[in-house]
């Protein structure tokens, strides 16, 4: 039980770095637009060109 | 028998072979006439488009390698202009370059003299669209970092000067087939965005007290048996966690509160905030007082829920707030910011294009059909037709001769007119409007909202229940006084209470926002209930503003329906008067393919159009008889060298879903009034079409304002729809208003609500709901007072232990959210 008098300020210091995470990410602005980084994962311009996969297929 | 059999397969042949003759263009998914087909290889196969507009980007966007955009696209775009074919920066984009447009547009950024500028998108349909803009501005020389808010659809784009220019990018935006224009970052805006951000932290740090403080409390929730060393230590860093939230996360409703109280003299109304403030102060002071003391409840883990579920519902309203546009902003979309100046008129007829800031009074402006007015004045040359329906509610085209006064934001839709200009900016007759939506906005009754009503009554009640046990207390047992006050004071379950309005409100306004009703601010809902009255507009709202071809009466024998609208198409073809487009649009339905005229189609300014023998025009001028029909939009004929062929009639639509919507309106006792803009005699018309008892024709925007305001002032509860700028004051002034999401953007500026389904189905829909809301809130608020009435004496009685007391506020905080969720249904 005595950890607890080390593990309650930890805590409190977990809780302010969490805190302090959070003022960073929303002074950056990355609450700003909440929809936007969804949907521009599947928009990413990664996907082979078409004829390749074709071309593959037919192997 | 046969004979029927022969012409169901022909029909189907037919039906095939159509289909397949059927081209779509590649691009903007429109079917493609015969005589205009081009096709071009993209990506190894041969793709059909319908214009070179279509054909330049998408060779734009394969070129970039960006053609995934065509396989992720959820719905096709509108067909462009046709000089973006040419790699030009066209003439009305140039004027974006010029120094006084481009400081007003652009800020230095970095130490390389870059500049930085902020777009606004138009067109925007889907994500992918929004994607292909970010990618191609990426891939243009020059343009250093691209930043695209995919919630507002504005982009940041920060661009060396030097390599390329706010016109290029607008045309670049132009080439892959959107709009963008520049957006004055105004100080406002700054403001919001920090609003925001600050309100969100203050909820983070809020939410984060609270699950901290809670799993402190855990063990006395539970009633485990710890030794009060510990107790202690918990206890202390409770405090230390809730002095962040009480200072920092509840600063604002203190200072409220403090306001709000000094202004007590003046107002004799005390704000929402000072019983959240005092409820507040005294837990914190008592708890505070008990740790110090080491005997009774901490309240801690109360505090830091409360503040944490307040916060978080003023953050939803607060977005929802502020995702409506200003008026300013929504001015500045209604008007062009670039214009066509005439030089030396009317000497030489030479054109240059300028920004419309720098126009001044005694110019003269050219404006072609199809654009905006962007300036008032007063017509010189060339007789027209100007829409003003939006500035008006006038729903026929008005004629316009010379010297007839002419105003911003009016479409201009016959000839090419030539202007004098009276007034530019702030003077026009649109700002004018502009800041008599302002002005309404102040004016509007501040709504005391059920909620603030009963929770006023509730914490009365709890302040002078804890405060008279509290004496009783002092009488027979001082050293049990204190104890009492504060346990009836927190034993009260705020929770339940707190979110009794906003869990019922939030579930439907995702509700009613899937039926195409976007809220804007929050006491919709509760307004509906309350309404007595309500105002609508006619053209735009009742109809649909637009004329629809009726019938085709007249017809000569000879002539089949088909073949005349054809003929009647193929001579409007090109032109921009609502009945033309009615015209082409009936011929486009019914898939008809119009015939060529042998010769060129010749526009006889106020009278009509003649090719050859054919004209199509107005009946004095055919010389043909027009049976008067009230409220209809107005007839066209079509003549040849032997007399009337035939006589379109028009009609204007009313709105899809009317009929059943002000049939719930009129089940619920509302009255209805249609106010409009239009001439008498078809506002009554449409009155008696639509079984509305009271109406008023011929309004100006201040009239109907003063309509609201009678309305009013004789204690009617007063909800209004509509949709043009002269709607814009009346929507702002009225105690409800919604917006028509197609209409312009300075009358959704001053509503509360903006209908983005073009039905008025989800209205009446909305009704039912409201009702519903109301029934829940009540609901929520009677179990969470019943609850307290139970909780309150138990505990001025010590039978509640404080797990016990945990467990019952967590249920019946739980119960309150779980029958707000029925609303999500609906």
């Amino acid at each position: 039980m005595e950890s607890l008098f080390l593990l309650i300020p930890l805590s409190l210091v977990l809780v302010g770095l969490l805190a302090w995470i959070l003022r960073w990410s929303i002074k950056s602005g990355q609450f700003d637009d909440l929809d936007g980084p969804g949907h521009a994962i599947l928009m990413d311009d990664d996907t082979p060109a078409p004829q390749k996969v074709s071309e593959h297929s037919q192997k | 028998m046969s004979n029927q059999m022969n012409e169901q397969i022909n029909e189907q042949i037919n039906e095939q072979m159509s289909k397949k003759n059927a081209l779509v263009c590649y691009h903007c998914s429109i079917q493609i006439l015969p005589g205009e087909l081009i096709e071009a290889e993209l990506g190894g196969e041969a793709r059909p488009f319908c214009c070179p507009g279509c054909m330049a980007i998408a060779q734009t966007i394969h070129g970039e390698g960006l053609e995934v955009f065509y396989a992720r696209r959820s719905q096709s775009g509108d067909k462009p202009a046709a000089y973006l074919a040419s790699d030009e920066i066209p003439e009305k984009l140039k004027p974006y370059d010029d120094p006084s447009l481009r400081g007003r547009f652009t800020r230095p950024s970095g130490g390389e003299g870059d500049l930085e500028t902020t777009l606004r998108l138009e067109k925007i349909r889907c994500a992918a669209c929004v994607w292909l803009c970010e990618q191609h501005l990426r891939r243009n020389a020059g343009v250093k970092d691209v930043q695209i808010n995919y919630v507002t659809q504005k982009v940041m784009v920060r661009f060396s000067p030097d390599k390329t220019s706010l016109a290029r990018l607008l045309f670049e935006i132009e080439r892959i087939g959107y709009e963008a224009w520049p957006f004055e970052p105004s100080q406002s805006l700054d403001r919001a965005k920090k609003e925001r951000r600050h309100l969100l932290l203050r909820l983070g740090v809020a939410m984060l007290g609270m699950m901290q403080v809670m799993m402190y409390a855990w063990p006395t929730y539970v009633g485990a048996d710890i030794t009060p060393e510990f107790e202690i230590l918990l206890g202390w860093t409770s405090w230390l966690l809730t002095v962040p939230v009480m200072v920092y996360s509840a600063g604002p409703i203190f200072q409220a509160a403090w306001r709000s109280v000094q202004s007590f003299k003046q107002t004799h109304m005390l704000g929402m905030d000072v019983p959240i403030a005092l409820a507040l102060a005294l837990a914190f002071i008592a708890g505070t007082i008990n740790l110090v003391a080491g005997v009774g409840h901490t309240y801690f883990d109360s505090i830091t829920m409360f503040v944490a579920f307040i916060l978080a519902a003023r953050y939803v309203e607060l977005l929802a707030r502020q995702d409506a546009q200003g008026g300013a902003e929504a001015l500045a979309k209604q008007l062009p910011a670039t214009c066509e100046r005439a030089l030396n008129y009317p000497a030489l007829q030479e054109i240059e294009v300028v920004p419309v800031v720098n126009c001044n009074p005694g110019e003269v402006l050219r404006v072609s059909p199809g654009e905006v007015v962007p300036a008032d004045g007063v017509l010189i040359e060339n007789v027209s037709a100007l829409d003003e329906s939006l500035l008006t509610g006038e729903s026929k085209p008005v004629e316009k001769k010379i010297g007839d006064r002419v105003y911003a934001g009016t479409h201009n839709i016959l000839n090419p007119l030539f202007m004098r200009i009276e007034a530019v900016g702030q003077s026009t007759r649109i700002a004018g409007i502009a800041s008599l939506l302002d002005q309404a906005l102040l004016a509007k009754p501040v709504m005391v909202s059920l909620a603030e009503k009963w929770t006023a009554y509730f914490v009365a009640f709890l302040l002078f229940g804890a405060f008279a046990s509290s004496a009783i207390w002092l009488y027979f047992d001082p050293s049990r006084a204190w104890t009492v006050l504060v346990s009836v004071l927190v034993a009260s379950c705020p929770c339940a209470l707190s979110l009794a309005v906003p869990t019922a409100m939030a579930a439907a306004q995702g509700a009613v926002t899937k039926l195409g009703l976007l809220i804007v601010r929050g006491h919709v809902m509760e307004g509906l209930v309350k309404a007595t009255d309500l105002v609508l507009d006619k053209t735009g709202t009742l109809t649909m503003g637009q004329p629809e071809l009726q019938e085709v009466i007249n017809l000569r024998g000879g002539y089949r329906r088909e073949d005349a609208l054809a003929l009647a198409a193929a001579l409007e073809a090109g032109q921009r008067h609502p009945l033309a487009l009615s015209l082409m649009r009936a011929a486009t339905a019914e898939n008809l393919s119009l015939p060529t005229l042998s010769e060129p189609v010749i526009n006889q300014l106020g009278k009509g159009l003649s090719s050859g023998e054919y004209r199509l025009g107005s009946a004095i001028w055919l010389e043909v008889e027009q049976s008067a029909q009230l409220g209809q939009y107005g007839q066209v004929h079509l003549a040849d060298a032997q007399g009337l062929v035939a006589s379109f009639v028009f009609l204007d639509t009313p709105r899809a879903g009317l009929e059943q919507f002000l049939k719930v309106v009129k089940s619920r006792k509302i009255a209805v009034h249609l106010v409009s803009g239009d001439d008498r005699a078809t506002v009554v018309w449409w009155a008696q079409h639509v079984g509305i008892q009271h109406y008023q024709g011929g309004c100006t925007p201040e009239d109907k304002y003063d309509y609201i305001a009678r309305l009013q002032k004789e204690n009617r509860f007063v909800w209004a729809i509509g949709d043009g700028v002269n709607d814009a004051p009346l929507l702002a002034r009225a105690d409800i208003s919604i917006a028509v999401g197609a209409g312009a953007p300075l009358a959704a500026a001053g509503a509360d609500a903006i209908l983005t389904a073009s039905s008025l189905e989800p209205l009446a829909k909305t009704l039912l709901l409201a009702d519903k809301t109301q029934a829940i809130i009540k609901e929520n608020l009677w179990w969470a007072l019943a609850y307290n009435l139970l909780a309150i004496p138990a505990a001025m009685m010590g039978l509640v232990n404080p797990w016990v007391a945990g467990i019952g506020m967590s249920l019946s905080s739980l119960a309150v959210t779980l029958n707000a969720w029925r609303l999500r249904k609906a």
